[in-house]
């Protein structure tokens, strides 16, 4: 039986055309095998389109596209950071260091109501502002001034010039724009932090600087019976303070 | 007309229709899965820095915090490369003299900033945004992996497509507390996807499958 009986045989058989008699048909379903054959040649359409980048790379410039940051041109002012506080008291780099030995300041500075407002924050301290405070202040300031603020954070241990303790009585007698001061401005070996934090973050450090320093001379009977508890239990072994250095991202 | 080949040809014939369907199939999906392989997405390769600058010493032995270098990855679409004076910050002190800091001593006294090798590249069609994902409890060691073990950064992902969709079907199984997203060595509890992931995809209100997983969320 020819090859060409054979097909109509079957395609008797059958009303539906099977992948087969399609395929063995000669001459008759030239269309149909040209398909075929194109859709063999799919897989190169895919090849060649993982070489396309002119889609990838759009002209447009983004953020980072040559991996550098880039700086602002000087004289500018980023979007967002000029007067953000117009409550807040100016502080500007003539700020006088405020040392316990400075008449004037003294005044406000014995009684620190420190996280009631009152302190030249320009807004009122709440625990959202707190512990907004907290996580700035982890990010920012520990690797060098460690996680209870005396001085001795990783950065330090590996030679970096050690920074005072802010339980120093002299720290604890500043007002509190006094820390703003210095994050914006700088401090002898400690550079500005303002390109790191936003003003209003800056206050919110500040904020919790003050409850660090309370937390170094919290008045035991001051405390809920939780934390009471706490202290009597960790005075029993405990004569350092337990400076632990880890970053949230650390160890 | 004489036959020109012999009877067995024709199951030759259709052998090889068969043959070269597979050879096709096969061929295709050779080619997606190599599309797949690190060979071409190039993960997990580190690449070469101007600088030796190494994430293993700074976060994983220092304990900085990704945030003090990448700033804005809270705030805004790209999680941004420190300038050179974050660098500064401590270096104007610490090796003050390393040779190995050179290029970044000479990067402050020109002002022209350091340029690093990019690492992660997204193509300009698809948008990401760090922000949204960090504020909804996605950390980075989830899509960048222990960067803090890492001497040169590489990519953990192929950061292709399907890679963003597996997740944003189900992102349940990977959501953390605010407080641990730079935490390098959060892993999930057990059962997270049902128990805890669950309850925080409800205080971060993430959106649903749908919304996630549709084209205009990434191409826009
Ligand atoms: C790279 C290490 C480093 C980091 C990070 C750092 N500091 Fe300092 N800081 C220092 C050093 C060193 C000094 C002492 C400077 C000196 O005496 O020359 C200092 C001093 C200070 C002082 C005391 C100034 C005085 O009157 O003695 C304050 C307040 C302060 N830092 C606040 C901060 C805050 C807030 C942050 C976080 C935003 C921060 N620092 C981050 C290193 C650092
Ligand atoms: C001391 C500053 C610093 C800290 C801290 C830091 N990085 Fe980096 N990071 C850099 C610099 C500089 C680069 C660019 C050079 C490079 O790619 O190695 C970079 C690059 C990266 C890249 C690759 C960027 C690209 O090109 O695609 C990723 C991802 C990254 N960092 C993640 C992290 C994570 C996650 C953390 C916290 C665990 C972290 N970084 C902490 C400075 C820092
Ligand atoms: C918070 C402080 C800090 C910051 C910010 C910082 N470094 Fe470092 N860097 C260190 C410390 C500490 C070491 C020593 C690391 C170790 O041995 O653990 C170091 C080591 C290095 C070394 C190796 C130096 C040598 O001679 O071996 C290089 C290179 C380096 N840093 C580059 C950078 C670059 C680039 C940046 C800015 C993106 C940067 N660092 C930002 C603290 C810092
Ligand atoms: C949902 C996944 C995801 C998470 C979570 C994530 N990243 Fe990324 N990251 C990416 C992708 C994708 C890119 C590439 C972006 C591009 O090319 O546009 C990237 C790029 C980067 C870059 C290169 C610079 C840039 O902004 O493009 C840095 C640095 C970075 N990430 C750091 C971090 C840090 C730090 C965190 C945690 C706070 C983090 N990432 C969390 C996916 C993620
Ligand atoms: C590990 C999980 C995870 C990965 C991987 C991931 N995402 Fe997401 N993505 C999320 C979560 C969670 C959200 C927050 C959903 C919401 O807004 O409710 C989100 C939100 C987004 C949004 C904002 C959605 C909106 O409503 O505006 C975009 C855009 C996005 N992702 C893009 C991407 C891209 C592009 C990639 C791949 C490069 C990616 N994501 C990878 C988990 C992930
Ligand atoms: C979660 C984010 C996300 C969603 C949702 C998404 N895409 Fe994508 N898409 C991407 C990313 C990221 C890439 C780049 C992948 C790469 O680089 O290989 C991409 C690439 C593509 C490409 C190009 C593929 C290539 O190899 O060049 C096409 C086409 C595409 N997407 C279509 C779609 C369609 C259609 C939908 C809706 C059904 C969709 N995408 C939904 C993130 C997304």
């Amino acid at each position: 039986m020819s090859k060409v009986e054979k097909s109509k045989v079957k395609s008797k058989k059958s009303k539906g055309k099977s992948m087969e008699d399609i395929l063995t048909r000669k001459g008759r379903n030239s269309r149909q095998a040209f398909l075929i054959f194109a859709f063999c040649l799919l897989p190169f359409a895919f090849l060649s389109a993982a070489c396309r980048q002119d889609m990838h790379d759009n002209p447009r410039y983004e953020a980072n596209e040559d991996g550098a940051n880039r700086q602002l041109p000087e004289g500018t002012v980023a979007r967002g950071s000029l007067d953000l506080n117009p409550s807040a008291p100016k502080v500007t780099a003539q700020a006088a260091p405020v040392s316990a030995a400075t008449p004037g300041v003294t005044a406000g500075a014995t009684a620190p109501a420190a996280i009631t407002g009152e302190d030249g924050f320009p807004f009122k301290v709440s625990k959202e502002i707190l512990d907004r405070g907290e996580s700035r202040y982890n990010i920012s300031c520990l690797p060098c001034h460690g996680k209870l603020g005396d001085g001795n954070g990783m950065i330090v241990q590996r030679g970096f010039r050690r920074p005072p303790s802010y339980h120093d009585p002299r720290l604890k007698a500043a007002p509190s724009s006094y820390f703003y001061d210095v994050m914006t401005n700088g401090f002898g070996a400690m550079s500005s932090y303002t390109d790191q934090l936003t003003p209003e973050d800056r206050w919110k450090v500040a904020a919790y600087i003050r409850v660090l320093q309370l937390s170094q001379r919290a008045n035991v009977a001051e405390l809920g019976e939780d934390d009471k508890k706490k202290i009597t239990e960790a005075a029993a072994p405990k004569t350092e303070t337990k400076g632990g250095n880890n970053a949230p991202g650390g160890h | 007309m004489p036959q020109l080949f012999h009877r067995g040809m024709n199951t030759l014939a259709r052998l090889s229709i068969v043959i070269g369907l597979l050879v096709a199939g096969g061929g295709l999906m050779f080619v997606i899965e190599f599309n797949r392989t690190p060979y071409v997405t190039q993960a997990f390769q580190p690449r070469e820095q101007p600088v030796q600058f190494s994430h293993k010493h700074h976060v994983g032995d220092d304990g900085i915090d990704c945030r003090y270098c990448h700033t804005t990855v809270e705030t805004a679409a790209t999680a941004g490369l420190p300038a050179t004076k974050t660098c500064m910050n401590c270096h104007s002190q610490l090796f003050a003299n390393s040779p190995y800091l050179e290029i970044v001593r000479e990067s402050w006294r020109t002002g022209q900033p350091i340029k690093w090798t990019r690492v992660h590249d997204l193509p300009d069609f698809a948008y990401f945004n760090h922000s949204i994902h960090v504020n909804k409890g996605v950390g980075c060691s989830t899509c960048h992996g222990r960067v803090d073990m890492m001497p040169l950064v590489w990519n953990e992902a192929s950061l292709h497509m399907e890679w963003c969709l597996q997740c944003h079907r189900n992102p349940n199984a990977v959501l953390r507390e605010q407080k641990d997203i730079t935490n390098m060595e959060w892993v999930a509890p057990k059962d997270h996807a049902e128990k805890g992931g669950a309850e925080l995809a409800k205080k971060y209100n993430i959106q649903p499958k749908n919304v996630l997983t549709s084209c205009s969320t990434c191409h826009r």
